[in-house]
């Protein structure tokens, strides 16, 4: 197994072609493209076992109901974790917003809440509106900032983002989580841009919650994953309320479903539980080349990055490991112009705020451009993104 | 269709062009806008006359390219005409970019802009990028009151 075997796992790199041009994708930090087993296995889902699971007596029922079990089953062993403490939702945006309400209780008035500021909207805006509402302080760990001096007493939540969707910064969030558990608060960890580059074990790490996106782990859009621990789901109430999520209900009262059931409700997204099963096994599988290839391919996206002097890196001087993408302008180009110019020879990067506004803003480096990359990712991949570049500063010179 | 078509030698020069990035001392309409997703501002100053004519027009902001050059040509176009023939030329110019077919007239009044209706064929995600300046030109004359 190797490079091709990898590639050739994904349609849309031999098929998505631009004028004669191959697909040369490097946002996967945004999705990942998606793997020809996963459009199968959601193909044969919808084809041959579609029916309502948990609810059904027939045998397509029963089908989906199985297929349903065991892809919790297999996110559960992923993660190192019980099925009861997994809940799919429909994306780690789903996840942080229904943690953040389900949380909501247990914040008052003069409470804190401590988030990073490299961190995506998603892990950031769900808490900065949950402190509007309660009256409570959030409390932003910045740049080189010393997390641990930010929690005390009166800190309820701290959520931390695994690996940043902007510089790629990994936070070993262990010692954080610690000192957070040593006040009482409720740890919760965003891995919507770790899950796809290495394990996770988020019981491990000391997060009460975590989440991540089937679609960034080369599984369908609209399935992620909210893992909460056993202790900390059966104390808490869920946010969305209907069918399957009570064992009864009367005209005054319900009595709620055994977790994880109680906060799922309506009818589950099946297929896509059934492809991020697919996409969970896929990875899993070809982890041991995944790992290594990406560290390589980071590496040297970084070396060549660097070694032509045409871009300003951005937040690599953290002090953090990097993983999966670098975030980088073109100086006197704009961002939108050197996405659209690499478009043009099928070449796709990211440009914008990457929705962390907040913290591009507090480094002054916004809007910017990101380039990520994937199990896919190939040294002639990076080398058509940096011959774009320089591709892209000679057209741009005109006029200087 | 290659995106040099879009980006001409002539459009990367007005982005970088200074000539009507600048304050009207005597300016009496103003506004403002920003585009959400990449932060780009556009701040659009005009110098109307008691005769309706715009006298003086420019603007300010940052932006990339497509942004910058459509806001300088756009100057050009409005600076000496009254009032409603701006408001005429940017209808002209925002039903273009809404993907109309370009007649005659259109091509006449709005002479090198109808360069941009590449954009909302080959390049449509870029599409509010070159309409930031005129949807900012269309609040400063929106806020026009009779004297």
């Amino acid at each position: 197994m190797g490079e091709k075997e990898i590639v050739e796992s994904f349609p849309a790199l031999s098929d998505c072609r631009k004028d004669g041009k191959r697909l040369v994708y490097l946002d996967s930090a945004a999705t990942g493209q998606r793997l020809g087993c996963v459009i199968e296995e959601v193909k044969h889902f919808s084809e041959w076992q579609n029916a309502n699971p948990l609810r059904g007596m027939y045998d397509l029922a029963e089908k989906a109901t199985e297929r349903y079990d065991s892809a919790r089953k297999s996110v559960a062993a992923f993660l190192n974790a019980d099925s009861e403490e997994v809940v799919f939702t429909m994306n780690s945006t789903a996840g942080l917003n229904m943690a953040a309400m389900m949380l909501a209780e247990r914040v008052r008035d003069g409470d804190n809440v401590v988030v990073m500021l490299d961190s995506h909207h998603s892990n950031y805006l769900p808490w900065l509106n949950l402190c509007e509402l309660k009256c409570a302080e959030l409390r932003v760990i910045r740049k080189n900032e010393d997390a641990l001096k930010l929690i005390d007493a009166k800190t309820r939540i701290v959520a931390l983002t695994h690996v940043s969707n902007v510089t790629g910064s990994y936070y070993d969030p262990t010692l954080v989580f610690e000192q957070a558990h040593h006040y009482g608060a409720v740890t919760v960890l965003d891995m919507a841009q770790s899950v796809a580059h290495m394990w996770v074990d988020p019981k491990s790490l000391g997060a009460d919650i975590a989440v991540f996106s089937g679609h960034k782990m080369y599984g369908p859009f609209g399935i992620g994953v909210l893992w909460c621990r056993k202790s900390l789901l059966s104390k808490m109430l869920p946010v969305f309320f209907g069918g399957e999520m009570v064992r009864s209900a009367d005209e005054q009262g319900f009595m709620l479903a055994d977790i994880p059931h109680a906060f799922e409700a309506g009818t589950p997204n099946v297929a896509g539980a059934v492809g991020l099963e697919t996409a969970i096994v896929w990875w899993s599988g070809h982890s041991h080349y995944i790992i290594p290839h990406e560290n390589a391919m980071y590496e040297y996206a970084k070396a060549r990055i660097r070694a032509f002097n045409l871009v300003e890196l951005i937040g690599m001087d953290d002090g953090h490991r990097h993983v999966g993408c670098i975030s980088f302008n073109v100086p006197g180009v704009h961002p939108h112009d050197v996405a659209s110019m690499l478009a043009e020879d099928n070449i796709c990067i990211r440009a914008g705020y990457m929705c962390a506004q907040p913290y591009l803003d507090y480094v002054n480096k916004g809007p910017c451009c990101r380039m990520s990359i994937g199990a896919y990712t190939t040294v002639a991949d990076i080398d058509a993104l940096c011959d774009g570049i320089r591709r892209i500063k000679r057209v741009t010179s005109v006029g200087s | 269709m290659g995106l040099e078509k879009i980006y001409t030698p002539e459009v990367i020069k007005r982005s970088k062009d200074e000539t009507n990035r600048t304050s009207i001392p005597n300016a009496n309409r103003f506004a403002e806008r920003s585009n959400e997703q990449c932060g780009d501002k556009i701040a659009v100053q005009i110098f109307k006359r008691n005769d309706g004519v715009i006298a003086g027009a420019a603007f300010s902001g940052k932006g990339c390219i497509l942004s910058q050059a459509s806001a300088s040509m756009m100057i050009d176009l409005i600076r000496g005409k009254t009032v409603d023939e701006a408001r005429n030329i940017v209808g002209k110019f925002m039903l273009m970019m809404g993907g109309a077919k370009i007649d005659e007239e259109m091509e006449r009044e709005l002479g090198d802009v109808v360069n941009f209706h590449d954009v909302c064929t080959a390049l449509k995600s870029r599409t509010p990028c070159v309409t930031l300046a005129w949807q900012t030109l269309m609040d400063a004359l929106e806020n026009e009151t009779e004297e």
